[in-house]
């Protein structure tokens, strides 16, 4: 196989992961013609699909527990906003109630202010999250570009070696072999390291993704305390005390 | 009148206290303000979260302001949940900066609790950037090694072949 095909496998291995993470936009590598063995390329390319297959699970996975967690704390919040919007609309039917207009019209009042309480805080939370996961996926894109330039580099040295291998040394086979083979070496280890470092990086930022999820419980946990002292200033009972 | 003017003068001290914090930092090199500048020299992008994960701490140091106050005049409970309520409009202001957009004062408990979370975020999200720099620096200094070594072995095997026709002459 030649060089040109194994830079096309390394093409892939370099270029898989990043694409999973940023819309990189790709450019050609440079080509180059000298005979190589494939076996390497396909060694490394076997692992890699291996780590991206498990990769994959993980962040599924992840991916799950976030969007469950979130469907399940959106449907506890609009059940406990709905439940006392309810209620409220319950005491403001009866009878009894309605007769006392200024009790009435307090609960509308509190009504009107508490759903519009409830979307503020939740778009207040929703934009938070918005912009704190552009900051984190800004973050992996920069550093990103930092591991691509250094594989570039390590690219592009890489066929530079070769060459000066094969001027230097035409006659010499035995040279030729040791030192394409300490090229080959120096290139894999960076580009698979430099791989790892990405996947490691991305992990880092799905945790953190989940902690900005989590922000949503800040919006919940401030909506029921507006409820409890609500509850807990006993407007109604008071209210209508003081009307008998 | 007179509440109206308390809570101005009120607002006013610990505004003049957030600016003395703010100058003391700055004249004083506090590290939070001076290490970004020279470890992210290179990394804008990690300087400027530094920078606003700072301000934010800035502003939620207020409240700290705040509690030192009242403990100093001994404000009664009562006077306490007032004043700070009128503060929670100047919070709003400032919040209003960094996105924060709301100018209802009940908004304020919800975003003094968020403000908390967004500093805790920001740094996680910049502690990720610093273990992918100290991660990228060994990664380059283990290529300029093999690169290093790679010289070496040509040097060598150019020595041996120098040796060779030296030994055939």
């Amino acid at each position: 196989m030649t060089i040109l095909k194994m830079f096309d496998k390394l093409d892939d291995i370099i270029y898989k992961p990043i694409e999973l993470i940023t819309d990189w936009a790709k450019e050609p590598l440079r080509r180059w013609e000298y005979g190589r063995r494939e076996e390497d390329a396909d060694n490394r390319l076997k692992r890699e699909i291996e780590r991206e297959t498990a990769v994959n699970k993980i962040e599924s996975e992840i991916n799950r527990a976030e969007k469950e967690h979130e469907v399940n704390l959106s449907i506890k919040k609009e059940t406990e906003v709905r439940r006392i919007i309810a209620e409220i609309e319950e005491w403001r039917s009866d009878q009894d109630f309605n007769r006392m207009q200024a009790v009435s019209e307090a609960i509308m009042k509190y009504q009107h202010e508490l759903t519009k309480l409830n979307v503020n805080a939740m778009n207040a939370v929703g934009n938070m999250q918005l912009e704190l996961r552009n900051k984190a996926q800004d973050m992996v894109y920069e550093k990103t570009v930092k591991y691509k330039e250094l594989q570039d580099q390590a690219m592009n040295d890489a066929v530079a070696d070769l060459k000066r291998i094969e001027t230097e040394f035409p006659e010499n086979e035995t040279a030729r072999n040791i030192l394409t083979k300490a090229v080959d070496k120096r290139l894999a280890n960076i580009i698979d390291t430099a791989n790892n470092f990405i996947l490691e990086l991305n992990n880092d930022i799905k945790a953190i993704n989940s902690n900005i999820s989590l922000l949503a419980n800040s919006g919940q946990k401030f909506i029921e305390e507006h409820l409890k002292q609500f509850q807990a200033v006993g407007f109604i009972d008071d209210n209508i005390k003081q009307l008998r | 009148m007179n509440c109206q003017k308390n809570k101005l003068i009120f607002n006013l001290d610990i505004l003049t206290e957030g600016r003395k914090k703010l100058i003391a930092d700055f004249t004083g090199k506090n590290p939070e303000i001076y290490t970004p500048i020279f470890e992210y020299e290179n990394i804008p992008y990690q300087m400027k979260l530094s920078r606003e994960k700072y301000f934010l701490r800035w502003i939620d140091y207020h409240w700290l302001i705040i509690d030192k106050y009242f403990c100093k005049k001994s404000v009664e409970e009562k006077d306490q949940q007032f004043l700070r309520s009128s503060f929670s409009r100047v919070f709003l202001q400032f919040l209003r900066l960094f996105g924060f957009n709301s100018t209802e004062k009940k908004m304020s408990k919800l975003f003094y609790r968020l403000l908390k979370e967004e500093i805790n975020l920001l740094e996680s999200i910049n502690q990720a950037g610093d273990n992918t720099n100290k991660k990228l620096e060994s990664l380059r200094y283990n290529y300029a090694r093999d690169k290093a070594l790679f010289e070496r072995e040509i040097n060598r095997i150019k020595g041996e072949r120098n040796d060779d026709i030296k030994d055939v002459r």
